[in-house]
């Protein structure tokens, strides 16, 4: 992937949607050992980034007149109705010291499944891993194909890049093929939750008020 | 029909619905899901007929989470009572959604069904509702 860079500059901490009207969106970068600072950064630029995968990435953050840092995104803070980006972290890195990020789990071969009429139930979305900033991989591909209903995948299968050490529990299921159920699902309540029994009025809010 | 097993009170107060949801925005379990896009109270009677749309829609496979539950009793009087001699008995349960909540989950069917699904789940709710799929943050979200 090609070097993401990504402006910042300094804002005064207080104000975020004045930043946010202006076509920033707020930032903070804080790094080992060193002061946590409040920056902006274009909002257009950061929504670039993100789109090449930036998210799970390291980034260039470059202010005018200092020097490049790379970092990498901790946290991100989305509107929950309209997704737009509200606030960034930043952790800067050295690239000689061993960080700990989230990567996306992909799952490749899902194709043959599909074929075969199983369905795949993906569990682990992402992992923690530990490595050097350089050796971040932007995904860790999982392959399924070949795979039987009964079957599963789990941390310990994934195909993880040298210098990577992955943190979940390596029994945790990554992904598990399925078969499709045989009988057409009985009507309504076949699969209700527990409480799915008539309701009658015994069981009417319970004790006093 | 969803409800509590048991409650520590019989009648609560209405309470307001204002803003955005801040919990459950996410899609956790599924691949996509059903977001609603208004604030309201979904009674235990539309969350079931939203899952019978879906559960019927997807068929054979797939697997549906219902990521809303309703624990607020509503109370109604009794038809033709006169007002006063207290709050009225509990009806029904709701559910407390504002704009933003994932209400619905779905995993292990291609897109065109879960989005046809959703679809027919959405009708079934007193709000307007999106489709979302996993990771589709930011501009992404469709609508």
């Amino acid at each position: 992937m090609a070097e993401l860079t990504l402006p910042i500059e300094p804002r005064v901490p207080g104000h975020p949607n004045r930043d946010r009207r202006e076509g920033y969106v707020p930032a903070v970068v804080y790094a080992h050992g060193q002061p946590a600072e409040a920056v902006r950064v274009p909002e257009k630029r950061l929504r670039e980034v993100f789109g090449a995968g930036g998210e799970h990435h390291v980034i260039r953050l470059v202010e005018e007149g200092g020097p490049a840092r790379a970092a990498i995104v901790k946290e991100v803070q989305r509107d929950p109705v309209h997704g737009k980006v509200l606030h960034v972290d930043f952790q800067a890195v050295s690239l000689t010291e061993r960080i700990r990020a989230e990567v996306p789990v992909v799952v490749v071969g899902e194709e043959a499944l599909e074929k075969a009429g199983w369905i795949l139930q993906h569990q682990l979305h992402a992992v923690e891993v530990e490595c050097l900033p350089g050796d971040l991989p932007d995904h860790i591909e999982v392959d399924v194909s070949g795979r039987h209903p009964g079957e599963a995948v789990h941390v310990r299968d994934m195909a993880v890049p040298p210098g990577v050490t992955v943190l979940e529990d390596e029994d945790a299921v990554v992904a598990a093929v399925l078969a499709p159920r045989t009988a057409e699902e009985p009507e309504e309540g076949g699969e209700a939750p527990e409480e799915g029994e008539a309701r009658t009025d015994a069981e009417k809010p319970g004790d006093g008020d | 029909m969803l409800m509590p097993k048991r409650v520590k009170w019989r009648r609560q107060h209405r309470g307001r619905m204002k803003g955005a949801a801040t919990r459950g925005t996410e899609i956790i379990y599924g691949e996509y899901g059903l977001e609603a896009l208004e604030p309201a109270w979904i009674t235990d009677r539309q969350i079931e007929a939203a899952r019978v749309a879906l559960t019927r829609h997807i068929r054979r496979g797939g697997k549906v989470w219902i990521k809303i539950f309703p624990d607020k009793p509503v109370t109604k009087k009794p038809a033709e009572t006169r007002m006063g001699s207290g709050k009225g008995a509990p009806d029904h349960w709701v559910a407390v959604v504002k704009p933003g909540r994932i209400l619905f989950e779905l995993a292990g069917v291609p897109e065109e069904v879960a989005r046809e699904a959703m679809r027919l789940a959405g009708h079934k709710l007193p709000i307007k509702t999106r489709f979302v799929k996993r990771d589709t943050g930011g501009e992404a979200r469709e609508g």
